[in-house]
């Protein structure tokens, strides 16, 4: 079986008081250390720093904190509309799918709960997993979407995502193809604000740089509408141009969100989530 | 002026399948994710209005060849100059000697030939006659009513070359040449142009009858009398007086009893080709008159048109077709 798992890092500390493995603000573990506090504040006679307290001109006692790294919950937050239903070199539901068992596995192994929300056009989710550390449930949801075929005619029910995630922030996946206009990203973003939201976006090389020529009838799988594209060498070039100057309108909005976005193209690399977090 | 009219338009019924190309395009569909990330081509846009316009039009033409589209026969009044003429022709045994009163021999014409072909020649001139043909011998044959088809009359001149058949019975001839003129009044002349190399009494009964429709219908006579060589002229009288009636001399008689019509009349005698000729181009100049008269264009089916637009737009979309993005 394929490697799936990668590794993700916070920039942030997390306010969790459960322990973990990301940082956090909370004192008492075993990690870096912290400040000098009274003994009185944290009596931990083995943490007794002598220079301090021998120092100190009140005679008090100082103790050392360090810091205890806690656990996140992290979320897949997938748009389920219709039109992460196109297949290209692989479907958009497969890549959701993989992604969601690549994340299992990977929170498993670091030791966060993890949950899914799947949404499309209705404020109900079409798949909800609340956050649980058992690696399990998530595989068997993973399972079932690969077998699901997504038919909502847009991607409004993101707006109602914050409502299935938790209070305390937690590192969020937006698992979508973008497809939506930017003002409407921007209300979702905004809506996501409490939490880490990492955009991933699953393009396909089909969509953005078709390899055929000819005549093709372009239904939009979202509102049905029809087009007649012939796809020649000119209009192919136009075509990924158009896909190019996309990206980098979602890069400029979402960088304004603290996060670039993870851009997967024609399939689940985890590698490439990993580099993502670690290199730069 | 062109009138359209369809064979069976029943088919029209299926009109409306001609709104199915322009709702949907025959190809098949690939899903596309977003619209608004495919660019604005004009030459796509071009190629879908194509189709769309192919797919349509390729249905109407087919329904429209399927219906029998055509252009309906009709008439124009044109002015020309010439006359309403009915050629009454001798078929009479005699009409295959020569002028020498022989069986053609060597380098020799019959008087039927030579008729025939001047004849030819006069009517496929320039002019705008409104031509019959009659002919009789024993008795009148109806050969052509007035029509201005120079090819059928040609074809009916033409007929004068095979051998004549019998007697020469010219009262019948003519009553039989009459009765191709109507009783409406026309703008042309009406003309009978009898040409014959010999004559019969003209029983009283047919006089009657002949001076009054001659009278009534206002008709112009030319006769071309064929001479034979040694007989007798229409013109001269016999030295013996016994000899001087109709049982004997008929040409004579025929020729009074046309004189004495009260009609423009004329005679000629020709005792050869070039006299026939002769006295053709005297008819031919007489007789120039304006005349109103009405030409039919025939019908034209259009239908061979229809299928051929239908075939070129169909080539278009199965062109498109097999252009068609594999998936």
């Amino acid at each position: 079986m394929k490697r799936k798992e990668f590794h993700y890092r916070l920039a942030w500390r997390t306010d969790s008081v459960q322990p973990g493995a990301h940082p956090s603000r909370q004192g008492g573990g075993v990690h870096a250390f912290q400040r000098l506090v009274p003994f009185q504040a944290h009596p931990d006679p083995r943490r007794l720093h002598l220079r301090a307290s021998l120092g100190d001109p009140a005679g008090h006692f100082w103790v050392r904190l360090h810091e205890q790294r806690g656990r996140i919950a992290v979320f897949a937050l997938a748009d389920l509309s219709a039109s992460m239903g196109y297949r290209g070199r692989v479907s958009k539901t497969a890549v959701v799918a993989d992604f969601t068992e690549g994340l299992a596995l990977s929170s498993n192994r670091t030791g966060d709960a993890m949950g899914f929300v799947g949404l499309s056009d209705r404020s109900a989710p079409d798949f909800l997993l609340p956050p649980t550390r058992q690696v399990g449930a998530a595989l068997k949801l993973a399972e079932r979407l690969r077998g699901f075929r997504p038919t909502g005619g847009s991607a409004r029910g993101l707006l109602h995502a914050v409502r299935y995630l938790p209070s305390r922030r937690g590192l969020v996946f937006l698992l979508s193809d973008f497809h939506f206009p930017l003002g409407f990203l921007k209300q979702v973003m905004e809506s996501l604000a409490h939490h880490d939201v990492v955009p991933v976006v699953l393009w396909d090389p089909e969509e953005s740089a078709p390899e055929a020529s000819g005549l093709a009838r372009m239904q939009d799988m979202e509102n049905g509408m029809e087009r007649l594209m012939w796809l020649r060498p000119a209009l192919r070039t136009r075509l990924s141009q158009t896909f190019l100057e996309r990206r980098d309108r979602l890069v400029a909005m979402l960088r304004g969100f603290g996060r670039e976005p993870l851009f997967l193209s024609g399939g689940f690399d985890p590698d490439a989530v990993t580099r993502y977090f670690h290199a730069g | 002026m062109t009138d359209w009219a369809l064979d069976m338009p029943q088919w029209l019924w299926g009109l409306p399948l001609t709104l199915l190309p322009l709702w949907r395009l025959p190809l098949r569909s690939a899903p596309c994710s977003w619209h608004a990330l495919l660019p604005a081509d004009g030459a796509s846009r071009a190629v879908d209005l194509s189709l769309r316009l192919a797919g349509a039009g390729a249905i109407l033409a087919l329904l429209l060849g399927s219906s029998g589209l055509h252009r309906r026969e009709y008439t124009v009044e044109r002015t020309g100059y010439g006359a309403h003429m009915v050629l009454l022709l001798d078929r009479s045994r005699s009409m295959d000697d020569s002028f020498a009163g022989r069986t053609p021999a060597g380098g020799e014409e019959s008087k039927s030939a030579a008729a025939e072909r001047l004849l030819s020649g006069f009517v496929s001139g320039g002019r705008n006659d409104l031509v019959g043909v009659a002919a009789f011998s024993t008795s009148p044959l109806f050969v052509l009513p007035l029509t201005e088809n120079k090819a059928a009359v040609l074809a009916a001149v033409h007929a004068m070359k095979l051998p004549g058949l019998a007697q020469t019975h010219v009262s019948k001839g003519l009553a039989m040449a009459l009765s191709y003129f109507g009783d409406e009044p026309t703008a042309g002349s009406r003309i009978v142009l009898l040409v014959s190399d010999g004559a019969a009494e003209v029983d009283p009964d047919s006089e009657l009858k002949l001076r009054r429709w001659f009278k009534e219908k206002g008709i112009r006579l030319y006769w071309i009398f064929l001479r034979t060589a040694g007989s007798h002229g229409i013109f001269e009288a016999p030295d013996n007086p016994e000899d001087d009636n109709a049982q004997a001399r008929p040409e004579r008689y025929l020729h009074l009893f046309f004189s004495s019509l009260d009609i423009p009349y004329r005679a000629y005698e020709a005792e050869d080709a070039d006299a026939l000729k002769r006295a053709i181009a005297d008819v031919d100049r007489e007789e120039q008159r304006p005349l109103r008269y009405a030409e039919r264009v025939p019908r034209r089916d259009l239908q061979a048109f229809c299928y051929l637009a239908a075939a070129l737009a169909l080539a278009w979309l199965v062109a498109a077709k097999c252009m068609e993005v594999a998936r």
